[in-house]
């Protein structure tokens, strides 16, 4: 984010209405709103704008209708304008959507902006190859593009222009995001991976590569490979910090006589490089494809993960059991997972063995996607569904139960009942929200002795609390012998009718929401007690001595506790969860990790 | 996912979505001819919402009407804005956003509408049901989660059963929103 230059648009759109602008203090707002609030900085920037405008009575000013001396060049204008231009269409593309009437690029000498047209109130669409003036477009922003939108209010004139549009060529190592035209030829195919795609792989000039996608619907043409062909306004695309071409096969043409002196090489590997390590294989498994000599977990001193030993890396597989020195490895993901990579260049040289501890034990209800140690039995065993499953069922410890999976390896044991096992290096899955133990290649170490209580009625579920339903907070019970019910404000049972003598609980029934589920939680008076450090006791002096009475008390409990995440241990009756125990949720950096693996991976 | 017979009303779960896809929403349903069927908003990525949750920045509230007032409210996500509105019906949230002052993080449960600007866009608003006060770590955790849920739709496209009429509406490239997720994630990053 370039805050001085926010700070310079803000001022000159201020000066516009005659008020002149505090840079410091603008400066100052835009690092509160986007450094400490995390606002993206086109919504502070209009936040600001608005925010001054209003202190001096003002309003932001509609865009007038721009007359011809406002005609701008495409490579001129920015999101946010209202803008009138000249330009070709150079290409139009499918809707992708009923909503939208044409999607397509239009240029000028100067350079070319996407532009979009909705359905509702569509004026006439653009004819590819024509010549327009449009008048009053509004030039916002989509996915991080200039995006020019020409919506009922836009005045579109065809006009009478016949002259060819040069396409200005931009090389492959100078791209931004946006709309460019490349000259470069295909170096590499790719498999489809997806099917609306229709050719993917690797494009190159003197420059430098940059990965390219075809994307069906359009004609049915291929990029011949090693063919030079001039690229016209394709669209640029950033993602994970690479860039990616998409390119219309139609507004691509051959260059004859021309070759390219491609680059090769990878596409700017989005495998973040890691130092030398010293690591331990503590697993290593058979391989399962050519490509890949061996695969297993290896402890390094920042933690455990899993690692692919890529066949062209020419190495001998490592052993397991000893340490090693790793260099020109890179991290990477798969499946969601951080994965140390080991290809191409890399070097494994054999240290003397060291201790690696493995992760701390940690208990079922804290297990969180990674690799992790475990001290559980087996609680039950399901029918295996398939012949490569050796065992599955639950596992649990005192804090609840998981799903566990033990591949049929060759060296894999099958749990038995009524032991206690530590199982180190047990790889955490989540699908859908639930858990799952990946333990075949862990280390298994059944205890000669010992037992676990096993939470077997203790289930754990995670959201938000979402509502918070009447009846929360402090209420008052009958004391009758096993009546217990809840008495109305006036001391009214439905049974026993008047208690004047009754007693205060502490409750909050609400529903905690994971996104896919609403379910009915009751938290009971001792998990309210240690999640809001209120006791009963202080919960009563408030609702005995305050103005609001028991209102102050759910106001309190709601005000700490709507709109957060809980972890909560229950046990179910029907469809009511009753918590046995509850946390907090705090951010998890490993599972930011994993996420950001996840969004950039296969890519 | 099963429920006991004896409960006739299912509370409809709060989706996490991201303010860019929601922005790209604009297709609405109804599922049944009943009057009180509820309205589905269907999102992008292939799943129908009823209600929404979202954490965010609320950067601006403004007060409209005087007799039937109703708060409207812009609160921003990473990726781009909600339109927050909350009036007379729900005065809960309508009374937290008349106390709160912005900048300040939000907690926000409600049911997402979809209607036309005179333009022709389509524009999906949130009703809130609840508006609460939160902190930076509460905003943190709600992205961590809203990525997660969005990979999961995202993952599980193929077998959506509101697959086929997003594709239908949106055609959706998922990859764009594969990336909306991990720029959103790369922007809470300490």
């Amino acid at each position: 984010m370039d805050t001085h230059e926010i700070t310079a648009r803000i001022s000159q759109k201020l000066k516009a209405q005659e008020i002149v602008a505090d840079s410091e203090r603008i400066e100052a707002k835009i690092n509160r709103l986007v450094m400490e609030f995390g606002v993206p900085p086109a919504e502070a920037e209009r936040t600001i704008l608005l925010d001054i405008l209003k202190e001096h009575g003002k309003q932001m000013p509609k865009p007038a209708a721009s007359s011809s001396a406002d005609m701008v060049a495409i490579a001129d204008i920015a999101p946010g304008e209202w803008v009138t231009i000249e330009g070709k269409v150079v290409s139009v593309t499918d809707p992708p959507s009923p909503a939208v009437a044409q999607k397509g690029v239009i240029a000028d000498d100067s350079g070319a902006i996407s532009f979009v047209i909705f359905a509702k109130g569509a004026p006439a669409l653009l004819r590819q190859g024509e010549w327009y003036r449009l008048e009053s477009a509004v030039v916002d922003e989509f996915r991080g593009l200039a995006n020019l939108k020409i919506h009922s209010g836009t005045v579109v004139t065809p006009i009478n222009e016949d002259r060819p549009l040069a396409p200005v060529v931009t090389r492959i190592a100078d791209l931004t995001p946006g709309i460019a035209s490349i000259r470069a030829k295909v170096t590499q195919n790719w498999d489809v991976r997806h099917d609306r795609m229709q050719q993917t792989g690797l494009l190159g000039d003197e420059s430098g590569t940059v990965k390219f996608t075809v994307w069906k619907g359009g004609s049915d043409q291929k990029l011949a490979t090693e063919q030079a062909y001039l690229i016209g306004f394709a669209s640029v695309e950033e993602y994970n910090g690479r860039l990616s071409v998409i390119i219309d096969p139609a507004s691509c043409s051959f260059l004859e006589d021309d070759d390219i002196e491609a680059r090769t090489g990878s596409a700017g590997s989005m495998e973040e490089a890691l130092p030398r390590m010293e690591v331990k294989v503590v697993s290593l498994e058979a391989s399962a494809s050519d490509a890949i000599a061996a695969q297993g977990i290896i402890a390094t001193a920042d933690g455990e993960y899993p690692f692919t030993l890529w066949a062209n890396a020419d190495i001998l597989p490592p052993e397991q059991g000893l340490c090693y020195a790793i260099e020109g490895a890179k991290m990477g993901s798969f499946r969601g997972a951080s994965r140390i990579s080991i290809g191409e260049g890399a070097l494994i040289t054999p240290i003397e063995d060291r201790f690696f501890p493995p992760p701390p034990l940690t208990t079922v209800a804290d297990l969180s996607p990674g690799i992790a140690s475990v001290r559980v039995k087996l609680v039950q065993e399901w029918e295996s569904r398939s012949d490569r499953m050796l065992q599955t069922g639950l596992i649990g410890d005192e804090t609840g139960v998981v799903k566990f999976i033990l591949w049929n390896t060759g060296g894999a044991c099958k749990l038995e009942e009524n032991t206690v096992y530590n199982f180190f290096y047990v790889i955490v899955d989540e699908y859908n929200g639930r858990l799952s133990v990946n333990l075949t290649h862990a280390t298994a170490l059944p205890e000669e002795e010992g037992d676990i209580e096993v939470a077997r009625d203790g289930t754990t579920i995670t959201g938000a609390l979402v509502h918070i339903a009447s009846g929360s907070g402090i209420v008052k019970r009958c004391p009758e012998e096993g009546c217990n019910r809840v008495l109305s404000r006036q001391n009214f049972c439905p049974i026993h009718e008047f208690k004047p003598d009754f007693k205060y609980d502490l409750r909050i029934r609400g529903s905690l929401d994971d996104g896919h589920i609403a379910r009915n939680i009751l938290i009971p008076r001792e998990v309210v007690e240690s999640l809001f450090q209120m006791t009963l006791a202080e919960a009563q002096e408030i609702a005995e001595n305050q103005p609001l009475g028991a209102d102050e008390v759910i106001r309190q409990l709601t005000e700490r506790a709507l709109g957060r995440y809980l972890k909560v241990t229950a046990r179910q009756f029907e469809d009511l969860f009753i918590a046995n125990h509850a946390d907090w949720l705090t951010p998890d950096m490993s599972r930011h990790t994993a996420l950001l693996n996840r969004a950039g991976g296969d890519f | 996912m099963t429920q006991p017979r004896t409960q006739s009303y299912i509370r409809e779960p709060a989706k996490r979505v991201f303010a860019s896809e929601l922005r790209d929403a604009r297709y609405s349903f109804r599922e049944g001819d009943d009057e009180k069927s509820p309205t589905y908003i269907l999102l992008p990525t292939g799943e129908r919402s009823n209600r929404i949750f979202i954490v965010g920045s609320l950067t601006q509230k403004e007060k409209r009407g005087e007799q039937h007032s109703m708060y409207l409210a812009r609160v921003a996500d990473p990726t781009g804005t909600f339109f927050v509105s909350a009036g007379s019906y729900q005065p809960e949230a309508m009374q937290q956003i008349a106390k709160l002052e912005p900048p300040a993080f939000v907690a926000v449960v409600g049911k997402p509408n979809a209607y036309e600007t005179p333009d022709g866009n389509v524009l999906i608003s949130v009703r809130a049901e609840t508006v609460t006060a939160v902190d930076r770590e509460i905003r943190d955790l709600w992205v961590l989660d809203c990525a997660e849920a969005t990979l999961d739709r995202i993952d599980a496209f193929e077998n959506s059963p509101d697959a086929e009429a997003a594709r239908r509406e949106y055609n959706p490239n998922l990859e764009s929103y594969k990336k909306i997720v991990y720029d959103a994630l790369a922007a809470i990053r300490q």
